[in-house]
């Protein structure tokens, strides 16, 4: 009897694994378009790379309630593929091998300055749209790289927005720049550099300091700045924690000028937990005091009921408008095919999350012969009471073709 | 560099030598009396912050009272690795590394999952610049220095005029001696470690005002600390006091004209060349 239950038993799963073999639809018959993000996860940047997934996954959704992606007159599932890079480069390079050679992806998003300027040639050489979430210049954008897409405003739009901006409603006449002592930092003050040297009238750079990620007292920095007697100093690319120990030290220095982050955007509860009263009046770029568009304020809305907190990344924005972009170009390109959906991005205008949008990059001033880099209203805010954010400016580049 | 930067910097490298100072002299005591370095100083700087953030922000006490009471929950901390391992491995240099080398990565991951990456301030009621002539001086960093040179003050009455002072120097000169003079060895070394880690902690709440705090603050000053005993000689008050604001003068001074990097590099040069030239540092034993 036991031996009848145990062939029975034998017998039944055999005869479910020929049945489900015979039916299970094959994955190439679900129609499904795989698109990989490469972000940190884990670690002090994961801050990061967790808010952009949640954002990717916003669109993928919006467009699953539309029946999913539509190429070539057939709907696609869209699936996001989430590896973390722990923003270790070695990390990325092990990752992308496995999203190319791997999971065989044609489309993919990697995160952190310099873990794409080492993703970027490798994309290229396999012909793999890059969508690079980072900042910087023209190392990640230039002609060179046509599969490579900068999914934000890069370092340049501050400055060129801005620098005349404060020169003309404060008098700035001299800058000092302050950043990090690190690639990121080295990049946005080459670029600031160069296009204070394009604008008309051009303010003049009198100092170019950096510092170690982390320092605590900022004093010998500060001396050597205030030395050189600037009406702005410009923190470019620094973190929130590094501006807000910066300045408050700063003030403590009597330094009474005015200051700004022409590049990172920073989070202000951070600054003005650590600089308090010295914040007040700080140039942040990139925080929106009021929602610019309908749809913004919505995703604002659905963020923080999912996910609550008081404020939303901002990397989610830009994240949510640049892969919306994409699947764009690939429905209007009608392929998946690289090239010509690289060709059809690049030519792109839509009207988006911030209002107008496209991808700019020949222009004179950004100088990277290419349009590949994500152009918006950008705005220029300041810090209030409380690290509450002050409208002050929005602008941008001419965005209309 | 202009004399008014000079003068700024001089007075920033006094101000926070002072707190060096602090750090320091509880490093050179457990080496003096104990003979353990203490690799673990920097975490103990480190939960000192910590205490009197959470004092200040949680349980609403004043940043004045917080230093104090940063310094007694540190000091019952010292009593209780005492008791718990110190004790235990007294004698052995390679173990008394290890422990503090073990001590030192359990607090900084404990410090990780509790206190979390978000670096915080410890709120003080202290604000502004003093301004003398052409210097600014940052009131907070004024008064650290103060209350540095207070407890240095009171740490050299409590040495030299009380009996576990004597008692202190007793075991340092030739503990099985002072044993056989009826030293409690024991109590002594408890005190002596409590001691070492309130002045740490003290050190953690005063830098916590003035800088930020996480649970990676620790290495930096615990590095300059074990530079300031070397140079000043280990074991020596005074020699802690000298080479700890000449560490300070240095670093801000050296920062200041010729970037933050170099003034490592200059700090260390320094304390290789007074190895090799004086090993004993400027007031150590023979």
């Amino acid at each position: 009897m036991i031996r009848f239950i145990r062939m029975s038993i034998v017998g039944s799963m055999g005869v479910y694994l020929l049945l489900s073999m015979s039916f299970a639809p094959s994955p190439a018959a679900q129609d499904i378009f795989k698109f990989v993000s490469i972000a940190p996860l884990s670690g002090a940047a994961a801050g990061w790379g967790i808010p952009a997934n949640r954002s990717y996954r916003y669109v993928f959704d919006d467009y699953h309630k539309k029946g999913g992606l539509l190429v070539g007159g057939k709907h696609y599932k869209i699936e996001l593929i989430e590896y973390d890079n722990k923003y270790q480069t070695s990390e990325t390079m092990t990752l992308l091998n496995k999203a190319i050679f791997g999971d065989k992806v044609k489309f993919l998003t990697v995160m952190g300055q310099h873990n794409c300027v080492v993703a970027a040639p490798i994309c290229e050489t396999n012909k793999i749209l890059h969508y690079a979430y980072a900042s910087g210049g023209e190392e990640l954008t230039n002609t060179k790289f046509p599969f490579t897409f900068r999914m934000m405003n890069s370092n340049s739009i501050g400055p060129i927005l801005y620098y005349p901006e404060v020169m003309k409603q404060f008098g700035v006449k001299t800058i000092a720049l302050v950043n990090p002592d690190d690639e990121g930092g080295y990049t946005t003050a080459r670029v600031d550099k160069r296009v204070a040297e394009m604008l008309d009238p051009s303010p003049k750079i009198i100092a170019e300091e950096y510092y170690v990620r982390g320092t605590q007292d900022f004093t010998p920095v500060i001396l050597r700045v205030m030395a050189k007697k600037p009406d702005l100093i410009d923190m470019g690319i620094s973190s929130p924690g590094d501006t807000g120990l910066f300045l408050k030290q700063l003030g403590e220095a009597g330094y009474t000028g005015l200051h700004m982050n022409s590049a990172s955007i920073v989070t202000t509860d951070v600054v003005w937990k650590a600089a308090g009263q010295y914040a007040k009046g700080h140039f942040i770029i990139g925080a929106f005091a009021e929602p610019p568009t309908p749809e913004f304020d919505a995703l604002t809305k659905r963020y923080l009921k999912e996910f609550g907190g008081t404020a939303v990344p901002i990397i989610v924005y830009d994240g949510y408008e640049s892969i919306n972009a994409l699947l764009m170009a690939i429905e209007k390109a009608k392929t998946f095919d690289t090239t010509a959906v690289a060709e059809t991005l690049g030519d792109l205008s839509w009207k988006g999350l911030f209002g107008p949008a496209r991808w700019m990059g020949k222009e004179k001033i950004l100088g990277y012969g290419i349009n590949r880099s994500m152009c918006h209203p950008y705005p220029m805010c300041r810090i209030g009471e409380g690290g509450k954010v002050e409208k002050w400016m929005l602008k941008s580049l001419p965005l209309e073709k | 560099m202009s004399s008014e930067i000079f003068w700024q910097s001089m007075v920033n490298g006094l101000t926070m030598g002072m707190i060096y100072v602090l750090i320091a002299l509880g490093l050179t005591l457990l080496y003096s009396i104990m003979h353990i370095v203490n690799f673990a100083h920097g975490e103990i700087y480190m939960l000192g912050g910590f205490v009197s953030y959470f004092l200040v922000t949680r349980l609403g006490f004043s940043y004045f009272l917080s230093l104090p009471m940063a310094m007694v929950v540190l000091f019952m901390l010292g009593i209780v690795l005492e008791k718990l391992f110190f004790s235990r491995v007294r004698g052995n240099f390679m173990h008394c590394l290890l422990v503090t080398l073990g001590i030192s990565l359990i607090f900084q991951s404990l410090g990780w999952t509790f206190f979390g990456t978000e670096d915080v301030n410890v709120p003080s009621p202290i604000s502004g610049v003093i301004k003398f002539g052409i210097i600014f001086i940052p009131k907070q960093r004024l008064l650290s220095a103060l209350i540095g040179l207070f407890l240095v003050g009171l740490l050299y009455l409590l040495i030299s005029k009380t009996k576990i002072g004597r008692h202190m120097r007793a075991i340092e000169q030739d503990s099985e001696a002072a044993e056989l003079f009826g030293v409690n060895i024991n109590l002594v070394n408890m005190v002596a470690l409590g001691i070492g880690f309130a002045l740490a902690a003290v050190g953690g709440a005063l830098i916590g005002a003035i800088f930020v705090l996480n649970p990676s603050i620790g290495l930096v000053p615990m590095l300059k600390a074990f530079v300031i005993i070397i140079m000043g000689g280990l074991g020596s008050i005074g020699g802690c006091i000298v080479a700890g604001l000449l560490l300070g003068v240095i670093d801000s001074v050296i920062a200041t004209l010729l970037g933050a990097n170099l003034a490592y590099a200059v700090a260390f040069a320094i304390l290789i060349l007074i190895i090799i030239v004086r090993p004993r540092g400027f007031a150590g034993h023979a």
